[in-house]
């Protein structure tokens, strides 16, 4: 049993309109020291495959290869950074992930077999904002605690 | 209830009321006394005590979502206007005022009104079309974007699920929300921003829409404190089908065919819940999430087997899931239904869950025998999951076993009638505003109010919003949801031609002022018919051939106050309805629309009524947009302005009260919609647009920067039945029935001609530069603006949201 986590984002100088959006969501909450917002969309793929097959995966299926680049990270993340603060947004056990299913599927169609699960979530990297901003960032905007969880590292 | 994979039988033979409603109340099954004192009855008669299954079957199928309780209970009305009382009493709300015009009417083109999913009315020869709108509050205000997501796709399931299946064409979308620059210290606990809930909505719509494939091309979004709480989403689709398909018949013996997505624990207690308020504390398993691609393949393959004719009844899973769908369509015969079949997201639920739990994209099919294996080829073929859950039969019972126990055993007879009547008592008495302030009123600059009215909330440009959609999937728009030189002004309805080889059309439009129900609800609802009717008018559209549906949001109908407006809106649906010769072919209400805080107190929703129309255009060819098309040509107003400034859009911004909501005589109304339709169908009319929100100067405004030309205009000849009428009233009453029309100088005549016997007077004509001016009844000049100016104040305020 083997766990991936997979981070997709936007490569450089590629216009990300969904952090775009959000920091003015944040201006608007009265946050202003926000100093830059980067998103990731995350899968964890737990099951049987190996790291070709991964690799194999996110070209194929979950990056587009024009505007955006993956790395599979590393469980633990690891802050350069002193002035940011990650927020994770992922489902509550039990709600229904239709693209974690979709993947599923998606992988399946590319003839990788195996005894595997898929779950997706959210990366939030918040630049300039202390922990109790990120809080309610995260809070406020990023999660909804009806469906989601959220983690601060 | 309990949460293990097994039934368990619930004591409540020798339970008193207080415990009953204990039960009531602990397992979420929002019944009231009198209803488990029915259940405790019936229980005593077979001499046994329920199953969880069944009583979260009677709890599901007894619910307010389900049955609607209130429009068909017993309610006692008193009227109180200037000291006399007026009382009525109702025997069923609903089939006292919207079923009865339809049912007097008796338009032979209506083909299946009130009883199935969703209404449909003939389309052509060969073809009727379905329409229906749902609403989607409760969940939209936890999960904004699951739950518009979710009530766009259940609204789709229910078009599908109409006669034997339609196919869907179209979809509509009216927001409510609270304003977006609410303050957030303002906000309680848990409740999100309606910024946030804006956003998320829209999200949610846009991306199950498109993801069907079906485009989305009429709307609106209002904005009002009183939805800070409890914002409202209201879906609706439209669906075309072969006129033979429009109706289903249950054999017993046909087998039960669940189709589509697999069951979870998500949206557990939806058609409950939907009958209680919020609170803080709102429990949540009630959120669903969507999967539009599922319920794409489900759509697809479905339509397929309708068109072999392989199933003879069709149903979506929508509030109450199975217990719903199976208990509807084997009401008059029987099911019998093996739990353990249904093919599950994840295991360790129990069978009542299974049976009630609303995960989406699921449709319930009834097969006969010998089509089955026809049947699942075509589903296996696309990959869509169909299970045989058991069959329907002729015992008048419904029997549901989970693992060769027997689960659930109850007499369909006492599931769908036994529900006892809720009785409620409703009281309207008229509120007490202040008369306006006519100082206050005499200070207003009238170009400064019409660049405020421009840049409102409710009035400003929805692009941001309209753009997200995909309006021209499909390929089958002709007039869109934005109109003009730049596609960028606003319509007054949509037209589709859904047959790509005929020019046959639909015309969709919508009416909705929840202002004006602050001063009388029943003018709030006459308003949106109008407005509605209008809007179909101004395209080209003909009234007679139009259909109407209903949707009512309100709050707790056990406040006889609320209940007194609610009725009175009712009301206005019979009497206005009728007067147009309009006949209702569908709705649906949404009740309990409130929120209470922790110190008890209830704060509810303004009673909101959406009134959509549809209309069948013969040919698409004659249909016109609101753009001003040519300087030189004429300005008419058509109908009469009276000082109907109460509710108005004028006197909220301005911070004035009154009370002169404006009115409807429905009677010279269709007369004036009449004549306009013919001439706008024989050619003499250039543009046309809806003289409402924001009055005559609003409208046009929005017509010349919609065409980019100017226009002048006298209000001197305007017909008012004011004794001294004054330049604001003129400007800004919001008077029902009226039109502004371009006419080009040739076909004046003939313009006069068939309007002959309305009220319609000669206002001004377009010109060849950048300027709106307007001279008031003194001659002398009373705005003068430049048109793109005004299209800037009406285009920002959304703009960068």
């Amino acid at each position: 049993m083997r766990k991936y986590k997979i981070e997709v984002f936007n490569k450089e100088n590629i216009f990300d309109g969904l952090a775009h959006n959000l920091m003015k969501d944040i201006f608007d909450l009265g946050i202003k020291s926000l100093k830059g917002l980067k998103v990731s969309y995350l899968y964890l793929i737990e099951g049987n495959l190996n790291l070709s097959q991964i690799k194999t995966i996110c070209e194929k299926l979950l990056i587009d290869p024009v505007t955006q680049e993956y790395k599979i990270a590393n469980l633990k993340h690891k802050i350069s950074d002193r002035n940011a603060h990650i927020v994770e947004v992922w489902y509550k056990q039990g709600v229904t992930d239709a693209v974690g299913d979709t993947t599923k599927i998606g992988i399946k169609d590319l003839g990788i077999e195996g005894d595997f699960s898929v779950r997706t979530g959210m990366k939030y990297t918040l630049v300039g904002v202390n922990i109790k901003e990120a809080e309610k960032i995260a809070d406020k905007i990023l999660a909804n605690k009806v469906v989601q969880t959220y983690k601060i590292i | 209830m309990n949460k293990t994979s097994k039934a368990n039988t619930i004591e409540i033979l020798n339970l008193d009321d207080k415990e009953l409603l204990r039960i009531s109340k602990e397992n979420l099954l929002s019944l009231s006394i009198e209803e488990m004192k029915a259940i405790q009855q019936y229980y005593k008669k077979i001499g046994r005590n329920p199953t969880d299954v069944e009583l979260e079957t009677i709890a599901q199928t007894w619910s307010e979502h389900c049955k609607h309780k209130t429009f068909t209970g017993i309610i006692e009305y008193k009227e109180i206007q200037n000291s006399k009382f007026k009382i009525k009493n109702y025997d069923n709300l609903l089939k006292q005022t919207v079923f009865k015009v339809t049912k007097e009417l008796n338009k032979e083109w209506c083909i299946s009104v009130f009883k199935d999913n969703a209404g449909i009315i003939e389309f052509n020869k060969n073809w009727g079309v379905a329409f229906k709108v749902e609403t989607h509050n409760h969940p939209s205000a936890l999960e904004p974007y699951g739950g518009a997501g979710t009530g766009i796709g259940g609204v789709i399931r229910d078009i599908l699920g109409v006669g034997l299946g339609a196919k869907p064409v179209l979809n509509t979308d009216v927001f409510c929300f609270g304003p977006i620059d609410y303050p957030y210290k303002k906000l309680k606990e848990n409740v999100l921003h309606p910024r946030r809930i804006f956003k998320g909505v829209v999200a949610g719509v846009r991306d199950y829409g498109n993801r069907m494939g079906i485009p989305t091309a009429n709307g609106a979004v209002l904005f009002d404190k009183g939805y800070v709480y409890n914002p409202l989403v209201y879906c609706g689709t439209v669906g075309i089908m072969p006129k033979d398909k429009c109706f289903k018949k249950v054999l017993p013996g046909d087998l039960i065919l669940a189709v589509g997505g697999r069951t979870g624990r998500d949206g557990i207690h939806g058609a409950t819940f939907s009958s209680t308020s919020l609170d803080k504390d709102t429990e949540v398993s009630a959120v669903q999430i969507g999967n539009p691609i599922v319920e794409k393949k489900v759509l697809d393959t479905v339509l397929q087997a309708r068109d072999k004719n392989l199933y003879r009844a069709i149903t979506d899973c929508g509030a109450g899931g199975f217990s719903s769908a199976i208990g509807e369509l084997g009401a008059n015969c029987g099911a019998r239904v093996y739990l353990e079949r249904a093919p599950l997201k994840y295991e360790g639920l129990a069978p009542w869950e299974i049976w009630v739990s609303e995960a989406q994209e699921r449709m319930v099919l009834a097969v006969p025998k010998k089509n089955l294996k026809k049947i699942l080829k075509i589903f296996s073929d696309e990959d869509v999951e169909a299970t045989v859950l058991g069959e329907f039969t002729n015992t008048g019972r419904l029997e549901i076993f989970y693992h060769k126990e027997k689960v659930c055993d109850l007499d369909m007879n006492f599931l769908h009638k036994g529900l006892p009547r809720f009785h409620l008592k409703a009281i309207w008495k008229p509120p007490k505003l202040r008369k306006p302030n006519f100082r206050k009123i005499s200070k207003i600059d009238p170009a400064e109010a019409l660049k405020k009215i421009l840049a409102s909330p409710n009035v400003c440009s929805k692009e941001w919003v309209i753009r997200q959609y995909d309006h021209e999937v499909q390929g089958t728009s002709i007039l869109k949801p934005l109109q003009g030189r730049k596609a960028d002004s606003p319509g007054d309805a949509c037209v589709l031609r859904p047959i790509l080889d005929s020019f046959c059309g639909i015309a969709v439009s919508n009416g909705i002022n929840p202002r004006y129900g602050f001063i009388d609800p029943y003018w709030m609802t006459a308003s949106a018919i109008d407005e509605a009717l209008r809007n179909i008018t101004c395209v080209g559209g003909d009234i007679e051939r139009t259909a109407l549906l209903d949707n009512f949001c309100w709050g707790n109908p056990k406040d006889v106050k609320q209940l007194g407006t609610l009725v009175r809106s009712a009301q206005a649906c019979y009497g206005i309805a009728k007067g147009f010769e309009v006949p209702f072919i569908s709705g649906k209400d949404s009740l309990n629309n409130e929120y209470v805080d922790e110190k008890g107190k209830r704060m509810s929703i303004p009673g909101t009524i959406l009134i959509s129309a549809i209309s069948v255009i013969p040919d698409v060819r004659k249909v016109i947009s609101m753009d001003f098309k040519k300087p030189g040509n004429l300005i008419y107003i058509v109908g009469i302005t009276k000082d109907e400034l109460g509710g108005s859009h004028l006197y909220y911004e301005y911070g004035i009260d009154g009370n002169s909501v404006p009115k409807v005589e429905p009677i010279s109304a269709k007369k004036i919609m009449k004549s306009l339709n013919v001439a706008i169908r024989s050619g003499v009319v250039k543009s046309c647009h809806d003289c409402s929100e924001g009055g005559l100067a609003v409208a046009i405004a929005e017509m010349c920067f919609a065409g980019g030309f100017g226009a002048e205009v006298s209000l001197k000849n305007i017909v008012t039945d004011m004794g001294r009428p004054n330049d604001i009233t003129l400007l800004f009453s919001e008077s029902n029935s009226r039109f502004i029309v371009e006419v080009s100088p040739e076909k004046e005549k003939q313009f006069q001609e068939i309007m002959k016997g309305n009220i319609f007077s000669k206002i001004g004509n377009v010109t060849n530069n950048e300027n709106l001016v307007i001279y008031g009844l003194n001659g002398k000049i009373l705005i003068n603006e430049n048109i793109y100016k005004l299209k800037d104040a009406w285009q920002s305020t959304l703009k960068n949201v």
